[in-house]
């Protein structure tokens, strides 16, 4: 189809056509924000090729008197740990009863993030698999298979990070499906889909 | 030129850096933020007016790609793809935005070159121009931008929006009329 020029929007365009120059460390801080994991799966099945080298699982080979050394070394170190935590509780308790007013309670969290253990289920009988997939493991369709607890049900436990994911499930390896207990949100590949809200753990 | 252990901007397909960075070579992917951020940076810039809306805007469309990449099914056709999860990034951002008064002229004036032949008169232009752009309904202004800047044809544009070509074309036609009132005094100086 042929369409006629028009002169003032020519000039418009080549106007708006002139390139534009983004910060020098554009790049840089582009690689920088994909290194930020937001999940550890529980029980991660993504094959070993495919993760940097420094997530890959090592094989170790211990002789039977080096196993044993290494045996009684371990044990030696958790009594001598329990006994030094029996010494630090001994303190705080004498410390507590000599001047209570003045404490707090310790915080047992530290700067460490708070995760929370999330249970994803989908019930269909007759599948061979489901696996699930979404942001929080790149949407590998291969790395959370879900297991058929019962028949017809199918789940898979995951631990986030607190946040909005948004995610599916992939029947028999093919059909991509939403979470229909969840609300959708529209994607940017056309399909829609489901959306979890991982909440904080609230304090006890 | 970007460089990654043996990668060229100029000599690798999409679909081979795809292929490397989903293999665990995640350094492959500076390659095709290089790549895309110099061919799409414009086209952000416009659509939202100023350079550091366009960054950000432009670095979630390329996190989100970088994380959604096993979903990409036709990895030699990474750019298509790419610009729609991009052209979805600046229509959220314009959205969030709202109406909100931009000041991206400051941004624009910095990219001018030093030898053109009226700067000041060139930069007014300019202005007014990025100002008239700005006025324009969100689907309006994305849609000329597709069609007169990126020079995308109608179906092409139809798969990155989602919206038919008919409704496109009305939406390029209103955009130009628009334009052509809001710059109608500055073009008869």
């Amino acid at each position: 189809m042929t369409e006629s020029r028009d002169p003032f929007i020519d000039q418009i365009a080549a106007e708006l056509k002139r390139p534009v120059r983004f910060d020098a460390r554009f790049d840089e801080r582009v690689m920088d924000a994909l290194n930020a994991p937001e999940v550890i799966p529980l029980h991660p099945t993504r094959q070993a090729g495919r993760r940097p080298w420094i997530m890959r699982p090592w094989t170790l080979r211990v002789s039977p008197i080096g196993a044993f050394a290494t045996a009684a070394a371990l044990v030696g170190v958790v009594v001598f740990s329990a006994w030094q935590l029996s010494a630090v509780d001994q303190v705080q308790v004498a410390t507590q009863e000599v001047g209570a007013e003045g404490l707090t309670p310790v915080a047992n969290t530290g700067d460490k993030p708070q995760l929370v253990t999330h249970q994803f289920t989908y019930y269909q009988k007759g599948l061979q698999s489901i696996s699930l997939v979404g942001g929080f493991n790149d949407w590998d369709s291969d790395s959370t298979m879900m297991t058929e607890v019962s028949p017809g049900v199918w789940t898979v436990s995951l631990v986030l990070r607190p946040g909005v994911y948004e995610y599916q499930f992939i029947l028999n390896g093919k059909q991509r499906v939403t979470d229909p207990t969840m609300p959708q949100t529209s994607s940017d590949f056309g399909s829609p889909n489901s959306v979890v809200t991982v909440s904080p753990k609230v304090p006890q | 030129m970007t460089q990654t252990r043996g990668l060229s901007i100029q000599n690798d397909s999409d679909a081979a850096i795809v292929a490397r960075v989903l293999a665990g070579d995640s350094g492959a992917y500076a390659v095709i933020v290089a790549r895309y951020r110099a061919q799409y940076a414009r086209y952000a810039v416009r659509m939202l007016g100023s350079r550091e809306d366009a960054e950000e805007a432009m670095q979630d469309a390329f996190v989100r790609a970088y994380r959604s990449l096993a979903k990409c099914d036709e990895p030699e056709r990474f750019a298509p793809w790419f610009f729609r999860i991009l052209a979805n990034r600046c229509r959220t951002a314009g959205t969030r935005r709202g109406r909100r008064e931009r000041t991206f002229v400051n941004d624009e004036l910095a990219l001018l070159s030093a030898s053109e032949e009226h700067p000041a008169e060139r930069a007014a232009w300019r202005e007014e121009l990025d100002r008239a752009l700005q006025r324009l309904d969100t689907d309006q202004r994305e849609a000329f931008l597709l069609k007169h800047v990126e020079e995308l044809g109608y179906d092409d544009m139809a798969v990155i929006t989602g919206v038919g070509v008919s409704a496109l074309k009305m939406r390029v036609k209103r955009a130009c009329e628009r334009l052509r009132v809001l710059l109608q005094e500055v073009q008869g100086d």
